[in-house]
C-alpha cells in the first residue's frame, strides 16, 4: 500500500471532577440586586500617551469620570518620572483648559482604586495596553490568582517609596490576560470591572476596529484627530489626547445604547465575544448549558461524539492547475446547516437519548445519492455518529502534516481530507462525513451507529425579544427564526436605513455565533496548571520575546544613549516583555508598522 | 482605602458608589429620598437619616461641625440628610486636615475652604437638576401659550379674570 504513515489525533471527552452546578459561571446568573445598569455607576474613561520608543513609557494620560452618564470630572495625569518642567507644562495646560490635574500615582489612588474597590467601570480602548502603561511592573500571573484563571496573563503593579525609604508595591495588583486578538479578561478589584471599548464593539458587531474606524461606524459627535509628532509633550499632544478620551467615551455611550436593547443579564465587561451574547440570550430564554442538563448522558457516547468532531475546514481538491470556477455563496452557512439537520430541539430538550441505529445507517449509506440530498427532509436522517473501520475511505484526518510526518516537528495539527487506511482500528465519524466518503468512492464499513432522540422541551423556556424588538417564543426554532428575520428586516419599509442595518448586523452576528461554535467550545481548566509541553512552549516563547525585545532595545540605546544600561537592573525586562506583548496591536493601530 | 483629594464632585461620585454597596438602588421607605449617602437601616427598614430621627421621635436636625470636630468646636444645626452628605464628603478630606493634630490655623482655614467646596458641589447638583427642570417648564409654558392662542385667539389673556383667586 502506498501512502504516508501518520499518527491520528482525535478529540476526547473528559469527565468533570466537580459537579455541573458549580461549573456554571456565576456571571451568567441574573443579578438578584435591584437592577442598576453598570453604565449608570461610576464610569472612568481614560487613555494614555507614551514615548515613541520600544519601551513605550507613560508620558501622560487623560480621563473623564461619569456618574449616571453625566460628566463629573475631566482631567489629565502626568507620569511620575517626568521632569519638573514637563509636569509644570502639563499643569499649565490643565489650568488653561479648566480640567483637573494629578500625578500617575494619584490617578491610581484617587480614581482607579475607587472603581476597583467600590464598583464601576474602568474603560479604555485597547485596555490591556493602557493598564500596563499606568501600572508598568508586569509579572506572569500565578496559579493562585483566581484559581489559575489568569495563568498565561500578567499581574500589573506600581511601585513607590514608603515613608521609611523602602520600595512599596500594591498587595493586590491588577491582572490582565489576553484571550485572543479581540478580548481580554481583567481583575481590577473586588467590585469594579474593566471594559475594553474595542471588545464590546466586536461582541456587538463581529467586527474589529481602531478608535477612528469605530467612531466613524458609530457616527459619534467627535472623531479622532491626528498628531504631527507622537511621543512628546506639547499642548497639541495634550489636546489630541483629550480628544481621544472624549471620542472613546462617545463610542462607549453609543455602544451602551445598543447593548441595553438586549434583554440579557450579562455584564457588558463579560461580553467578550459575539458568542458570549448568544449564550446570554440562551440563559435569558431559560436554556441551561447542555453539560448541566445531561449529567446522566453515557460518557462513552459523549466520547464518541467528541472524537467524531472535525470542525469546519477549507480545502482545494484540484491544485496547481487552472480550472474554471463558479462563485457559490451560502446564506448563513452554519445556521442553515443547523436548521436543515433539525438541531434546535436538542438545544431545548430536557434530555437526549442515544438510540442504536446501525442497520438503518448502513442502509442509508448504501442507498444515498446526490439527488436524495437535495430533499431537505432527508437531512434530518443525517443526525448520527458512526463507528467505522477505515479502508481507503475519503475521510477527514487530523494529524500533523509536517515534512517528516512523525508529529515531532512541533507544528499544530491540521485536518485534511484523505483516503484513510486504518486496518484493525475503529474510528467515529459524523454521518455527513461518511456520506461524502460514499459519494466520493465507496460506503465505509459501518460497525456501529447511534442516532439521537430529543426529549420534551425544557419547562423553563420563556419568551425573549431579540434586541428588544423581535420576539422568540418557547415553541419557535430560534435558528430558523433568526435566518428568516434577516429576510424580513431587509424588506421592512417601516424601519429607517440605520435601524435596518443595525438589526441585520445583530441577526447576522447572532446567527453565526449562536448555532455552531458555542456547542463545541472547549475551555481549558487551568486549575491544575498547564501540562509540561505547553509550559515548555510558553517558556520558549517568553525567552524569544525577551531576547528580541532586549536586542531591539540595545540597538536603539547603542545609537541614542550609549551609556544607558541601568534599565537592566530596574525591571526593564518586565517592561520590554509586556510592552512587546501589547505593542503589535498598538503600533498597528497607530500606523507605525 | 485611598481617599479622594481631587475634587468634591469626584468625591461625591465615589462616596455614593461606596454607599451604594450597602443598599443598591434602594430609597427611603418613608420619604423616597434616594441619595445613597443619607440611607441607613432602622428596625429592618431602609430610611434616610432624617426619617430615622423622626421615627425615634427626635427633631430631624443634627449639629454640624463646619470645620470638622478636631478643627473647631463651632456647630450649627443642619438638616439630618444634608449633614449626612457633608459628613460623608468630610471623610474624603486629606487626613492631616481632618485630624489637625497640632491645631494649625492654616489647616483650619483649609478645612473651611474644603467645606465650602463641598457645599458648592452639592449646590451645583441642585442647580443642574433645577436647570433642566426650569428649561423644561419654560418650554411647556411656551407650548401651552401657543395652544391657547390657537384655540382662543391672540388676546385670550385679556379674558383671564386676574382679580379672582383660583
Amino acid at each position: 500500500m502506498n501512502g504516508l504513515r501518520v499518527p491520528i489525533l482525535t478529540r476526547a471527552y473528559n469527565e468533570r471532577a466537580s459537579s455541573p452546578s458549580k461549573a456554571r459561571s456565576v456571571r451568567e446568573r441574573p443579578s438578584r440586586k435591584a437592577a442598576v445598569s453598570p453604565f449608570d455607576e461610576n464610569v472612568l474613561v481614560f487613555d494614555t500617551e507614551t514615548t515613541a520608543d520600544v519601551e513605550q513609557r507613560l508620558l501622560f494620560g487623560t480621563y473623564r469620570l461619569y456618574r449616571e452618564r453625566a460628566l463629573v470630572e475631566e482631567g489629565v495625569f502626568y507620569a511620575d518620572d517626568l521632569t519638573r518642567a514637563d509636569r509644570a507644562r502639563i499643569r499649565r495646560w490643565a489650568i488653561a483648559r479648566g480640567v483637573a490635574c494629578c500625578s500617575q500615582r494619584s490617578f491610581y489612588w484617587e480614581h482607579v482604586l475607587h472603581i476597583g474597590q467600590d464598583g464601576g467601570l474602568l474603560v479604555a480602548l485597547n485596555a490591556p495596553f493602557d493598564l500596563a502603561t499606568i501600572m508598568p511592573i508586569a509579572r506572569p500571573a500565578g496559579k493562585r490568582k483566581q484559581k489559575g484563571r489568569f495563568l498565561g496573563g500578567f499581574t500589573l503593579n506600581t511601585e513607590w517609596t514608603g515613608r521609611d525609604g523602602s520600595p512599596k508595591r500594591l498587595k493586590h495588583p491588577l491582572s490582565v490576560k489576553r484571550l485572543n486578538a479581540h478580548s481580554s479578561i481583567f481583575d481590577i478589584g473586588p467590585s469594579g470591572r474593566a471594559l475594553d471599548v474595542r471588545t464590546l464593539y466586536w461582541a456587538l458587531t463581529n467586527q474589529s476596529g481602531s478608535l477612528a474606524t469605530i467612531a466613524d461606524a458609530l457616527e459619534t459627535e467627535h472623531r479622532k484627530t491626528s498628531l504631527e509628532a507622537y511621543g512628546a509633550i506639547s499642548d497639541e499632544a495634550l489636546d489630541y489626547a483629550r480628544n481621544d478620551t472624549l471620542v472613546t467615551a462617545e463610542c462607549l455611550w453609543k455602544l451602551a445604547q445598543e447593548y441595553e436593547r438586549h434583554p440579557i443579564a450579562l455584564h457588558p465587561a463579560d461580553a467578550v465575544s459575539p458568542a458570549a451574547i448568544a449564550k446570554a440570550y440562551y440563559v435569558a430564554m431559560g436554556i441551561s448549558p447542555l453539560r448541566d442538563r445531561f449529567a446522566g448522558f453515557p460518557s462513552d457516547v459523549a466520547g464518541a461524539a467528541f472524537s467524531a468532531y472535525y470542525g469546519g475546514r477549507v480545502e482545494a481538491r484540484i491544485v496547481r492547475q487552472p480550472v474554471p470556477i463558479v462563485k457559490l455563496d451560502a446564506l448563513s452557512m452554519y445556521p442553515t446547516i443547523f436548521v436543515l439537520l433539525g438541531l434546535w430541539p436538542f438545544v431545548i430538550a430536557e434530555a437526549i437519548e442515544p438510540v442504536e441505529a446501525t442497520e438503518a445507517v448502513r442502509t442509508l449509506l448504501d442507498t444515498i445519492t446526490y439527488e436524495a440530498l437535495l430533499d431537505p427532509a432527508r437531512w434530518k436522517d443525517l443526525c448520527a455518529i458512526v463507528e467505522i473501520e477505515p479502508d481507503g475511505d475519503l475521510l477527514p484526518v487530523r494529524t500533523t502534516y509536517a515534512a517528516d510526518c512523525t508529529g515531532s516537528s512541533g507544528r499544530a495539527p491540521n485536518i485534511g481530507l484523505n483516503q484513510l487506511h486504518a486496518p484493525g482500528e475503529r474510528l467515529w465519524y459524523a454521518l455527513p462525513d461518511l456520506v461524502v466518503a460514499k459519494l466520493s468512492g465507496k460506503a465505509p464499513r459501518v460497525l456501529r451507529a447511534i442516532r439521537f432522540q430529543a426529549g420534551a422541551p425544557l419547562k423553563t423556556l420563556v419568551e425573549v425579544a431579540l434586541r428588544g424588538a423581535m420576539p422568540v417564543r418557547p415553541g419557535d426554532d430560534m435558528a430558523r427564526l433568526t435566518i428568516e428575520l434577516r429576510k424580513t428586516v431587509a424588506s421592512d419599509l417601516r424601519l429607517s436605513d440605520d435601524e435596518r442595518q443595525r438589526l441585520d448586523s445583530f441577526l447576522k452576528v447572532l446567527a453565526n455565533s449562536g448555532f455552531y461554535g458555542i456547542f463545541s467550545q472547549v475551555t481549558r481548566d487551568v486549575r491544575n496548571g498547564y501540562d509540561a509541553t505547553y509550559t515548555a512552549a510558553l517558556a520558549k516563547w517568553r525567552t524569544s520575546v525577551v531576547e528580541r525585545a532586549q536586542r531591539m532595545y540595545d540597538e536603539r540605546m547603542a545609537t541614542e544613549a550609549p551609556y544607558w544600561d541601568a534599565l537592566d537592573g530596574c525591571g526593564g525586562e518586565d517592561h520590554a516583555r509586556y510592552a512587546l506583548r501589547c505593542a503589535p496591536e498598538t503600533l498597528e493601530e497607530r500606523g507605525r508598522v | 482605602m485611598g481617599k479622594c483629594r481631587v475634587s468634591s464632585r469626584a468625591d461625591l461620585a465615589y462616596a455614593r458608589q461606596h454607599a451604594r454597596k450597602r443598599f443598591g438602588s434602594a430609597a427611603c421607605a418613608e420619604c423616597g429620598q434616594g441619595d445613597e449617602l443619607t440611607l441607613q437601616e432602622f428596625e429592618g427598614r431602609v430610611l434616610c437619616r432624617r426619617c430615622t430621627l423622626l421615627a425615634q421621635g427626635l427633631a430631624p436636625t443634627e449639629d454640624d461641625h463646619p470645620f470638622g470636630k478636631r478643627n473647631s468646636p463651632r456647630t450649627r444645626a443642619m438638616d439630618a440628610d444634608d449633614h449626612a452628605l457633608v459628613t460623608a464628603l468630610q471623610g474624603y478630606w486629606p487626613r492631616a486636615t481632618q485630624r489637625n493634630k497640632h491645631g494649625s490655623t492654616m489647616l483650619t482655614i483649609a478645612a473651611g475652604l474644603r467645606r465650602l467646596g463641598n457645599l458648592l458641589a452639592l449646590l451645583r447638583e441642585h442647580i443642574d437638576t433645577l436647570l433642566s427642570e426650569v428649561e423644561r417648564m419654560a418650554r411647556w409654558l411656551e407650548r401651552a401659550h401657543a395652544y391657547l392662542e390657537r384655540k382662543l385667539g391672540p388676546a385670550w389673556e385679556r379674558d383671564v379674570p386676574m382679580d379672582e383667586d383660583p
